[in-house]
């Protein structure tokens, strides 16, 4: 480290400083009442020098002693849907004794900055913040900028605060209004073969007794013999469905091609994330990867940390695992008829 | 003006906050030019427009009808105002400095009514400042520091929200959401802030530096002329003087005045010797001049130079009084001019002349300081110096007459002093008035024969005429007796009411030349202190006289005082240490100097203790949170990056870190805190000792703390 380094931490150990316009228009007037007084011998325009001076001095330690000793801490939720804003918590604490006034914290560049009026030394601040992340994958919020113009915006003096946060963006799940029936059901299967359940099909119609629910009820049939009649339903569960999603992107793909790979991958979570509602054990096929069918919160996590990391593939990879039993097989993406 | 819908143009551009930020310049617009109305410096319609127009802007404002004009407008405006400030400029004031404060505040006045860019609001700051120090500039009297204070105050508040509002440009519903914003900057920190940078402006105003002389011309503008020091002195003028009740005097004694007081405080300026045509003058030309040059160095006062040298120090100020004489105590010996009282130090020279003045090269305009040496009795002035002149009759009968009469019995000549007493002691029986009336060329024959009635200059003049009707050579002097005394501190003021006059009568070679004071006592002023009513006008006075002595007049020799003095202090102080060291009872050779050392340092590192120790201060707190503050401190001792603020969760995973041995009673202990904290619950009993053992049992399992 060179000298004028070693100078220059000693004296802005980390703090970065900016004359504003008005400090800049301060230091003007100051230069020009300088002048004045020296040329003139005016004692009150030296007064005056030399008070500006003196504010000048205050206005410069104050500045730099709000903005040094404030811890700053963002906390958000595990999950993370790209282009859902999110609410973080933005907390700052002052370590100073002395009390922290108009700060102002910035997570990006161009959002708007959050005011933290007054913090009391000792005290912790927090404020809500909505983010959006744009994209799924590995998103960093690296660092905060804390600073201030305070007390009398002659500087803008700040910190950037390394967060070293990085988050899993899952990608933003589109929406599937109708998720297409087993292909078996298809072909005629009895709903009443399996157990009862949660599912979409009726099972059976009986009597209604103690503890239904009376969402089940059937109303026309109740009309029809005059008593409650309720549907039971098939269970969905045990069944499983794979989402495949094709990830080879072609050689003269372009990035039309990319936003519709990415729209797929959205139409994927969307279709796992329905599909695990139905009550199904889900897996994923990407491109030559396989995740195996499964279910519960933990499998879920899996899957869309699958889908928010997936990238297109250059060359087409193995053929994937069989799965044994039976499997509907959902196809994600509206290719190929266009990107194919 | 118009308003918004009228005439906004085009290209306004929303500007958040500007209602805020239009109110806050209104506030500083309303300020800056406030010297302006006691300065003199430019017309009171003047004023008087630009406040009604920025009244009736503000009051747009403060309703949301916020004024933008147009280009038009401001075209027509300018073009409309050049020629009358061009006209103004080349033959109506012809003042450069009218003219800009004319522009100055058209200009803030227009800018402020046609705001369109953030740009145009920063640079309506700026021409306020220019406003605010262009006023300044225009006023001499101490008042300014005080308004200059007003406005530092004032202008602190607004810029510490100004540049808030700067900063939430982009997020303005910040403002109003946070509460705490709103209320700055808060009477604490407002105060603090200004103060410190008052403070820092004290030095930062003693040590800039000087090129030119101070700048005091118009210090005086206003003030009524007085008259009585100058070469000539019209008794009929000179009583004026004494309706005056300006600070003519400050006098800080080095040691009390006690019971010479009165002796001490008649202060001799002017003596003159020359009567010609109802005028006291100056003796004529080649009564010989000496000039006696000195700087820093003290001169005897009188011509002998008997008696310099020693005495009680007297410091006086001296503000102008149009005189190029130093008033100096009779019982003087010698006097020395501050450095400070030159413009140009090494220069400074004084003359003293055949009657004892001391003169000015040229008369001052601003305050001076001298310091007198004085003792207990009068040094006897033997030269006979202007005496021959002063011995010339005026040759009126009338005077001669009465002075024959009054002296029968007694030989003027043989025994001038015996005759000066007995003229002296029928005058003061006659009767005392201020009454300023001209008495036309006969005036002292009338007092003399039939009136009998004056004032000291009245009495003063009656016997010396009549001491040299009979042949004894009398001086008329002027100067001051008594004064006030301070409320502050031990100094008189001495004020235009303290001027007399009175005699100095040759009294021989061996008595040389004696004063008599012919006033009635009641005529005599004395030495007063004033009831506490009055003792307001003393510290109004004492701000003045600070402000005209301290701040207008602040120059290069007073910086070279000001060096001088502290190189001196600092002189005395390595003395003084210097000379403790070489005491002969700390001369103890090598084991007292260790012990010293060794003292020294334990009291560093106590101090230090104690002031790293101040931020883990467990006095006043419930037994769990000073547990907790203990825990924390033993934890940063350890090495933990902990701090007083740190939350509950950071103190326990920094105590987790340290193993389960330790991590066990630092949660009970921290457990105990929360449970006290937040939860409200009040200590069980042997709750204290419980955590005291926790404490011991968590010192005792911590190891060191891990590196990161």
């Amino acid at each position: 480290m060179t000298f004028g380094a070693r100078l220059q931490k000693l004296l802005h150990p980390g703090i970065l400083v900016r004359v504003t316009n008005i400090g800049l228009g301060f230091i003007l007037l100051t230069l020009v009442v300088a002048v004045a007084a020296t040329n003139t011998g005016n004692n009150g325009l030296y007064v005056l020098v030399s008070l500006f001076l003196g504010a000048l001095v205050v206005s410069g330690v104050v500045s730099r002693r709000n903005v040094e000793n404030v811890a700053v801490a963002l906390d958000g939720p595990a999950e993370i849907f790209a282009g859902v804003p999110v609410r973080f918590t933005l907390r700052l604490t002052n370590l100073g004794r002395l009390p922290r006034r108009a700060l102002l914290v910035k997570i990006s560049s161009a959002a708007a900055p959050i005011l933290f009026g007054r913090i009391d030394p000792g005290r912790t601040a927090e404020r809500g913040v909505d983010l959006v992340f744009p994209k799924r994958g590995r998103r960093s919020i690296e660092s905060l900028l804390l600073y201030s113009g305070y007390p009398i915006g002659l500087f803008r003096k700040g910190r950037v605060h390394p967060l070293e946060d990085e988050r899993l963006v899952y990608p933003a799940p589109t929406r599937v209004p109708y998720v297409p029936p087993d292909p078996r059901e298809a072909e005629g299967g009895d709903p009443r073969d399996r157990r009862q359940g949660r599912g979409a099909e009726i099972r059976n119609l009986r009597e209604a007794g103690f503890g239904d629910d009376p969402r089940d009820v059937h109303w026309p049939q109740t009309a029809r013999q005059g008593k409650f009649i309720v549907k039971e339903r098939a269970s969905e569960e045990g069944r499983d469905a794979l989402v495949a999603l094709d990830t080879l992107r072609p050689r003269a793909a372009d990035a039309e091609w990319d936003k519709a790979f990415e729209r797929s991958v959205s139409e994927a979570a969307g279709l796992a994330l329905r599909l695990l509602a139905r009550g199904s054990r889900v897996g994923l096929v990407l491109g030559g990867a396989l995740v195996r069918p499964g279910s519960g919160p933990a499998h879920r996590r899996g899957l869309l940390r699958a889908l928010a990391l997936v990238e297109p593939a250059r060359e087409p990879g193995p053929a994937p695992l069989a799965i044994p039993g039976s499997v509907a097989v959902y196809r994600a993406g509206p290719w190929p008829e266009k990107a194919a | 003006m118009s308003t918004r819908n009228a005439t906004s143009p085009p290209d306004a551009e929303p500007i958040p906050f500007l209602r805020e930020r239009l109110l806050a310049l209104g506030s500083l617009a309303l300020l800056a030019p406030v010297p302006l109305f006691f300065s003199n410096a430019l017309e009171l319609a003047v004023l008087v427009v630009y406040l009604g127009a920025l009244a009736l802007f503000l009051l747009r404002v403060r309703r949301h009808r916020i004024p933008r004009l147009g280009n038009r407008v401001l075209n027509l405006a300018g073009l409309l105002y050049v020629p009358v400030v061009v006209m103004d400029a080349r033959f109506g004031s012809q003042s450069l400095l009218k003219t800009m404060l004319h522009l100055l505040l058209f200009t803030t006045l227009f800018k402020l009514a046609a705001i369109r860019k953030e740009h145009d609001l920063s640079l309506a700051l700026v021409l306020l400042g220019m406003l605010f120090v262009a006023s300044v500039s225009t006023s001499f009297h101490y008042a300014i520091l005080l308004y200059v204070l007003v406005v530092a105050f004032v202008a602190w508040g607004v810029l510490v929200r100004w540049a808030l509002w700067r900063d939430l440009a982009t997020a303005p519903e910040e403002w109003s959401r946070d509460r705490a914003a709103r209320a700055l900057p808060g009477r604490g920190p407002l105060v603090t802030s200004v103060l410190s940078a008052v403070l820092l402006a004290v030095p930062l105003f003693l040590f800039l530096p000087r090129l030119k002389a101070p700048y005091v011309r118009g210090a005086e503008t206003g003030r009524e002329i007085t008259t009585g020091f100058s070469e000539n002195v019209d008794p009929d003028l000179f009583g004026v003087l004494k309706q005056n009740d300006r600070v003519f005097l400050r006098i800080t004694s080095e040691e009390p005045l006690g019971e010479n007081a009165r002796a001490v405080l008649r202060l001799r300026t002017l003596a003159l010797s020359r009567w010609e045509g109802g005028i006291w003058k100056k003796p004529s030309k080649g009564e010989g001049t000496g000039v006696v040059a000195g700087n820093a160095a003290f001169i005897p006062l009188a011509p002998s130079g008997r008696g310099a040298g020693g005495g009680v120090a007297m410091t006086i100020d001296l503000t102008p009084i149009q005189t190029r004489y130093l008033p100096y105590p009779l019982l003087g010996n010698a006097l020395r001019l501050s450095e400070g009282s030159f413009r140009n130090p090494g220069l400074a020279y004084l003359e003293r002349d055949a009657a004892r003045n001391v003169r000015l090269p040229r008369e001052p305009d601003r305050t001076i300081q001298y310091t007198v040496l004085y003792g207990m009795r009068e040094v006897p002035d033997l030269a006979r110096g202007d005496a021959a002149e002063a011995g010339r009759a005026a040759g009126s009968s009338a005077l001669r007459a009465f002075a024959l009469e009054t002296l029968r019995g007694i030989d003027p000549a043989a025994h001038p002093e015996e005759a000066a007493r007995a003229i002296e002691s029928v005058l003061r029986g006659w009767t005392y008035e201020l009454d300023l009336q001209p008495r036309g060329p006969n005036a002292v024959e009338d007092f003399v024969v039939s009136r009998r009635k004056g004032h000291c200059q009245t009495f003063a003049t009656a016997m010396a005429l009549l001491l040299r009707e009979v042949g004894v050579p009398t001086r008329f002097v002027t100067g001051f007796l008594g004064g006030e005394i301070g409320a502050f501190g031990r100094y008189v003021l001495v004020r235009g009411q303290n001027v007399h006059a009175w005699v100095e009568v040759w009294c021989g070679e061996a008595r040389g030349w004696v004063t008599f004071d012919p006033t009635p006592s009641v005529g005599q002023p004395g030495l007063e202190s004033v009831p506490l009513a009055q003792r307001l006008r003393q510290v109004t006075d004492g701000l003045e006289f600070f402000y005209d002595r301290f701040i207008l007049s602040f120059g290069q020799g007073d910086q070279a005082e000001l060096l001088r003095r502290i190189r001196e202090a600092t002189g005395g102080a390595l003395d003084l240490l210097h000379r403790a060291g070489a005491a002969p009872a700390l001369r103890r050779g090598p084991a007292t100097g260790a012990a010293v050392a060794a003292l020294l340092l334990a009291a560093l590192v106590f101090l230090g203790r104690r002031l790293r120790g101040a931020r883990w201060r467990t006095r006043g707190l419930e037994p769990a949170s000073a547990a907790y503050r203990r825990l924390q401190k033993a934890l940063h001792r350890l090495g933990a990056p902990l701090t007083p603020a740190s939350v509950p969760a950071e103190t326990l995973a920094a105590a987790t870190a340290l193993g389960p041995g330790a991590a066990r009673p630092a949660e009970a202990i921290v457990r105990a805190y929360v449970r006290e904290s937040f939860g409200g619950l009040a200590a069980a009993d042997g709750e204290e000792r419980r955590l005291r053992e926790l404490l011991d049992e968590f010192r005792g399992a911590a190891g060191r703390f891990p590196a990161p």
